[in-house]
């Protein structure tokens, strides 16, 4: 079977060729130097994915790879810096753009194949997808209605006693979540919540919410999904972003969001629309990886 | 014989005229005689009034009472006229004693009031004030003087200021006072510090000479206590040197990133794949030490940019004794275990402060990190049978509107020549590749996101930070 492609492209020479040295094991790499030269190729359609830094003298990555988008919508794009990734929340909702890599040090190579190999698959839900080879799924748990969600966060706090740096945050960030699920997502058909915050709530056979708890050697996590599917991508920037430059500090609208982002090392949300929402979250052990933290969003 | 009669009438006619005529001069001589002493009597008077007035006006109603004497003059010759005019001139000046004496009386009174009111602002100063003569002996002080010197301020009248003044270096001020005695002129604001049992006091010194008939007969001396207003200004330069240094920093530290996870990333798969590279065992072990680097300098610029960070603070009202208790639990030194730690708080403290709580534990984390590694260090130090118990104690207390948390500790202690560095960002005394010197200067620009301060004393044995909080006020 022919190698699937991915084109490279980053001004900085000793980072791209780093970054294909690692992707070469599994994929055929061709690195450009800068956009110019990635949009002079004429196969850049062909590859099945495109990486690309955002700082880059010339036309910046976020808008080389919407031109990408825009000739060949089928080809996979992903963004990477060594910047802040909360400065450019906003430029990645105006460009349609919501994959941004950050470069670590240590190089947080295991993230950066699983990112690849997920967009390039499309199969962006399961933890256990972004877990190392020696990871596992220590245990689910299904809620179906709101008494239950309080125990299984006691639960997963116990779960995770040995590895949690602050169960404070953990409590925090997965009470948000699981309210967010239990409350918000579930939408009647003229898209009005259904259900107040913080009400007893039975949810119907359809609206179940499934908790699944993970751990690997450098990291343990929690994916919640819903089946409801009703958060956009854009909502989700829009709220991460507002709250990031401080407009929402006086509601509580995506606070939520903007906290795990804040508490946890990763977020990751995969979305299919009106199907099911994945909320991800993990913690490296002794915060292994120092950088900026990425922007996952994938929207089928 | 009619003219012996005639005769006979004329001669004692004659006589008789004659001893008239002789009378009347005798009279005449009487007259210009009373006159004469009426006159050298009302001179005398004059003059003796003049002399009077001179004395006691000093000259200056001498143009009013001549003018009295003019208005109504003495009637020359006339004795009771001469008496009454003067009579009631001399009314006119007793009237005007009367009222002389009443304004000085007022006057006085109003002395005595404006020497109790000086008096009152000279005991009121919080700053050391007093009055030496030539000898440099107190001749008077105020009671901050007395306070600062530990005493009664009946004990101090009569003794040197500078000897009973507590630990001030000897000689260090007497040049200036001998000066101030000598040319009349004032020093001023000359600083000095002192150990005294709490930490290091400063203080200000200015002298100003009380000078008579050209020569200076007493020199008031000031000792003004400016031990906060150092702080403050310490912590003032300390936040303008952060200021500056954040916004070359955050653009120092992006760009460095993008290089850094390159060379780290490089030198990870020359470590997984070897074969690829070519690499043998001792290319390897300089691998890992190029990974082990990146790593440090890494660490370095995130503490910098959250030095530089200009993100705002999640801000919310906050208990800080569980925030307190939360640092201490996230401590994972090898022995803490070992030290003895213990919050305590004031009377009718209310802990509440707006406060990042994030933040703050970062701040509450590093003060005790250094603590626990001082006493540890300490604790290495003292032979084991010395019965060294390494102890942190946190004091929450209250300061005008202000909350105090004081982290002290009875480590290793920081000299006196080092403390004033300690807020300098990469001022450390540790060995390289422990702690990159941003702890302290990163606390301190949290304190400033809290509107709050953060200061150390070190003196005995005992090292203290302070951390200052506005405390919450209830609606």
């Amino acid at each position: 079977m022919k190698k699937q492609s991915i084109l490279i492209v980053d001004d900085e020479k000793l980072v791209r060729e780093m970054i294909a040295d690692f992707l070469e094991q599994e994929y055929q790499v061709v690195t450009a130097e800068n956009a110019d030269e990635a949009l002079k190729r004429p196969d850049l359609g062909c590859f099945d994915l495109v990486l690309s830094d955002i700082n880059m003298p010339g036309l910046a990555g976020y808008e080389f790879l919407k031109r990408v988008k825009v000739k060949f919508p089928s080809v996979k794009t992903v963004l990477m810096t060594a910047y802040n990734v909360d400065d450019y929340v906003r430029m990645a909702k105006t460009h349609g753009i919501c994959n941004i890599i950050s470069k670590t040090v240590p190089f947080n190579f295991s993230e950066l194949l699983t990112m690849v190999r997920s967009l390039i698959r499309e199969e962006v839900f399961g933890i256990e997808k972004y877990l190392q080879a020696d990871g596992k799924v220590v245990r689910e748990y299904v809620i179906k209605d709101s008494a239950e969600a309080k125990g299984v966060r006691e639960d997963i706090l116990k779960l995770f006693e040995k590895e949690v740096r602050d169960t404070g945050e953990l409590r925090l960030v997965l009470d948000e979540i699981v309210t967010n699920a239990l409350y918000h997502s579930v939408k009647n058909p003229e898209g009005d919540e259904k259900y107040r915050e913080f009400s007893s709530v039975q949810l119907k056979p359809d609206e179940y919410i499934r908790i699944v708890c993970a751990l690997d050697s450098e990291k343990y996590g929690v994916s919640i999904v819903d089946q409801q599917g009703t958060l956009t991508r854009d909502m989700v920037l829009y709220k991460i972003d507002r709250h990031i430059r401080g407009e929402g500090v006086l509601d509580d609208d995506g606070r939520g969001l903007f906290m795990t982002r804040v508490f946890a090392d990763r977020l990751i949300i995969n979305i299919a629309p009106k199907k099911k929402t994945e909320i991800i979250i993990f913690n490296y052990r002794d915060k292994l990886y120092k950088g900026f933290k990425p922007l996952y969003i994938n929207e089928l | 014989m009619a003219v012996d009669r005639g005769f006979l009438f004329i001669v004692p006619a004659i006589i008789l005229l004659l001893l008239l005529l002789y009378r009347m001069v005798w009279i005449h001589r009487r007259l210009a005689k009373t006159r004469n002493i009426a006159e050298t009597l009302y001179d005398a008077l004059n003059t003796s009034f003049k002399e009077l007035f001179q004395d006691l006006t000093e000259g200056h109603d001498l143009d009013w009472t001549r003018e009295i004497l003019y208005e109504s003059p003495p009637r020359k010759g006339d004795l009771d006229g001469l008496i009454s005019s003067f009579k009631g001139l001399l009314n006119r000046q007793v009237s005007l004693f009367q009222s002389k004496n009443r304004r000085i009386r007022e006057l006085n009174e109003r002395i005595l009031v404006s020497k109790k009111q000086l008096e009152a602002v000279f005991d009121i100063l919080n700053d050391g004030l007093c009055i030496v003569d030539s000898d440099f002996r107190i001749v008077r002080l105020n009671r901050a003087f007395a306070e600062i010197c530990g005493q009664e301020i009946k004990n101090l009248l009569g003794a040197h200021s500078h000897e009973v003044f507590p630990g001030l270096p000897k000689n260090k001020l007497t040049g200036p006072l001998q000066k101030s005695f000598e040319t009349m002129e004032r020093t001023s604001e000359i600083k000095f510090e002192i150990n005294a049992p709490d930490g290091k006091r400063y203080f200000s010194y200015t002298t100003f000479p009380i000078s008579k008939e050209g020569r200076v007969e007493y020199v008031v001396e000031l000792f003004r206590n400016v031990t906060v207003e150092k702080k403050i200004s310490d912590q003032l330069i300390r936040s303008a040197n952060l200021a500056t240094i954040g916004t070359m920093i955050t653009g120092i530290a992006h760009e460095m990133n993008n290089p850094l996870s390159g060379i780290s990333g490089c030198a990870q798969n020359m470590l997984s794949m070897p074969e690829v590279f070519g690499m043998n065992d001792k290319g390897m072990e300089r691998v890992r030490d190029i990974v082990e680097c990146a790593n440090r300098a890494e660490t370095i610029l995130k503490d910098l940019l959250d030095l530089s960070r200009k993100k705002e603070s999640q801000f919310v009202i906050t208990n800080i004794v569980p925030v307190i208790e939360k640092s201490l639990k996230s401590i994972h030194l090898n022995g803490f275990d070992r030290i003895r730690s213990r919050i305590t708080m004031a009377p009718e403290v209310k802990p509440l402060v707006n406060c990042d709580p994030a933040r703050l534990m970062q701040v509450f984390i590093n003060l005790l990190t250094n603590a626990s590694l001082s006493v540890l260090e300490k604790e290495g130090r003292v032979p084991r049978e010395k019965d060294y118990v390494p102890r942190i104690d946190v004091l929450l207390g209250q300061d005008g509107s202000y909350l105090t948390v004081a982290f002290t500790d009875n480590g290793i202690g920081i000299s006196s020549d080092k403390i004033s560095y300690i807020f300098d960002p990469f001022y450390s005394t540790r060995p390289p590749g422990q702690g990159t010197g941003l702890g302290l200067s990163i606390c301190s620009k949290i304190m400033l996101e809290h509107s709050g301060r953060l200061y150390a004393e070190s003196a005995d044995n005992k090292t203290t930070f302070t951390v200052e909080l506005p405390l919450h006020k209830p609606l």
